[in-house]
């Protein structure tokens, strides 16, 4: 393996939480959303040469993801309810900005812990089986708009912990 | 009539917005770069919690008598399947890709299982080893040859300590020196430290100032943080898994291991060889050798066994923890 395609994967390793979730926000399917991650993998081992080793990576990594997400939604024949470009384009400048979030989050298993079981059962149904509200609701005899409200107070409640911990931590 | 933003971001990321929803989100979201920042944090958590959702998922199906019990604790670990893939894939995509484009299957399935490790390391919480030194020469011929005024001090010695990490950033390496005096050392993920029995406390802002008398801090391998070192054999290691031994009856108790090699490539730095014994169906890493290990002008032999998963204390990875108050505390 060469020194370029070496240094393209550990750099790729570093910023991929970023890209991932710069990805996911556009893209909102995870199958689809993991598609669109492998394209972006591929063509930043592909334009590595093209890469000013004086520019931030992560910056560079977010700009091939825009071109690799506007590629991903004219390829959908049905019209995706999404972002215009402009939108996606400041977002991308904004990821590029997050990386103290991200360090808050390395205490996301320990406030997933302290959850109850009927909101670990949301989560499981929402982020293992891709489950949108209204199949969830179908599940659990609910109503979209239910658990649509319940998946934003857990998000919201996990939001909160994951800050608490980390200002325990300092 | 105001909007619940926070209601509105988590309705988008569930694909619950109407048309003239998501058009009054973009505006929100043109209009100030606070707005964007608001939802770049929701959409992070969101897509993390998919892959820790999904590792948790896969860690409950493993059955029961696979669960293990490591000495002196009562923490168990469950186990990891493939059901991991959406976690580990993407991490490793490119190498893999550069393989599978190389025609090397077994290369491939090498970094897979690699990858596997490297995911159940970093689920697994507080972790403490033990570290044996089986061929050591610190203070090698040449810095022998130098006259005691030039010598650096001994470095405290590596046989026997104990070190107990939580994550990739926090750790504590807990020394007994040649008078039976007991030197810490550690780092809390901002700060880094060190405890000698006696004398000051010496505290850094660099969270790397203590631990560069560790063995692999040159070169992205320190001991100290297991998850860089394990990513690091990816990109500058040929990976082989030797394949499983047959068990027998007096065995069927034991969680069968696999053994992972990994030989130095040319060009880099590091041990010559490094061989990871890992439990087959739950990965947890049991113990590492890191055979010919580049230490200052020598070379030696370290192997970390694990040894407890009992949880830490929430504040062990601070100084404070480990001296009493009274303590002379120096900040460089």
């Amino acid at each position: 393996m060469d020194d370029r395609v070496l240094m393209a994967t550990k750099q790729w390793t570093l910023v991929q939480p970023v890209v991932s979730a710069f990805v996911g926000a556009i893209v909102r399917d995870f199958a689809a959303r993991d598609d669109v991650l492998q394209e972006v993998a591929v063509a930043i081992l592909e334009s590595y040469d093209t890469y000013d080793p004086a520019r931030p990576f992560q910056a560079w990594a977010l700009g091939i993801a825009r071109n690799q997400i506007r590629n991903y939604l004219r390829r959908q024949k049905r019209d995706l309810l999404t972002f215009d470009e402009k939108v996606i384009a400041s977002l991308a400048d904004t990821f590029d900005g997050i990386g103290a979030e991200l360090r808050t989050l390395d205490h996301l298993h320990v406030c997933v812990g302290k959850l109850d079981a009927r909101a670990l059962e949301l989560l499981e149904l929402r982020y293992t089986q891709d489950l949108k509200p209204a199949a969830i609701a179908a599940r659990l005899q609910s109503t979209a708009n239910n658990i649509a409200k319940a998946l934003q107070r857990i998000r919201d409640s996990l939001r909160d912990c994951v800050r608490k911990q980390a200002v325990a931590e300092t | 009539m105001s909007v619940d933003r926070n209601q509105q971001i988590s309705h988008y990321l569930d694909d619950e917005l109407t048309a003239a929803e998501l058009s009054d989100l973009q505006e929100w979201l043109l209009a100030d770069a606070s707005h964007r920042e608001e939802f770049a944090t929701i959409a992070l958590l969101h897509n993390q919690l998919h892959g820790h959702l999904s590792a948790r998922v896969a860690m409950d199906t493993v059955e029961p008598e696979n669960l293990v019990q490591v000495e002196k604790s009562n923490a168990t670990v469950r186990g990891f399947s493939l059901r991991l893939a959406p976690v580990i894939a993407i991490a490793g995509a490119l190498l893999l890709m550069f393989l599978f484009w190389r025609g090397d299957n077994a290369a491939v399935a090498a970094h897979a299982e690699l990858e596997k490790v490297i995911a159940a390391n970093q689920l697994t919480d507080d972790r403490t080893y033990l570290l044996q030194v089986e061929t050591n020469e610190i203070g090698g011929a040449r810095q022998r040859r130098k006259p005691n005024d030039e010598q650096r001090p001994p470095k405290p010695p590596l046989n026997g300590a104990r070190l107990c990490v939580r994550g990739n950033h926090k750790f504590v390496l807990q020394r007994s020196l040649e008078n039976g005096d007991t030197f810490l050392t550690g780092c809390d993920g901002v700060s880094s430290w060190s405890v000698p029995q006696k004398g000051a406390v010496r505290v850094s802002s660099d969270p790397q100032e203590f631990n560069r008398d560790v063995p692999g801090h040159e070169y992205s391998m320190s001991l100290c943080q297991l998850d860089d070192a394990l990513k690091q054999l990816s990109i500058a290691y040929e990976i082989f898994v030797v394949p499983s031994e047959e068990t027998d009856a007096a065995s069927d108790e034991l969680e069968a291991t696999r053994l992972l090699v990994a030989t130095k490539r040319k060009g880099f730095r590091g041990p010559r060889r490094v061989e990871i014994t890992y439990q087959q169906k739950s990965r947890l890493l049991e113990q590492i050798r890191f055979i010919d290990m580049p230490y200052g002008e020598d070379r030696m032999t370290v192997r970390m066994s694990l040894i407890d998963l009992t949880p830490l204390p929430n504040n062990f990875f601070q100084h404070d923890a480990h001296h009493t108050p009274d303590r002379k505390v120096v900040r460089e």
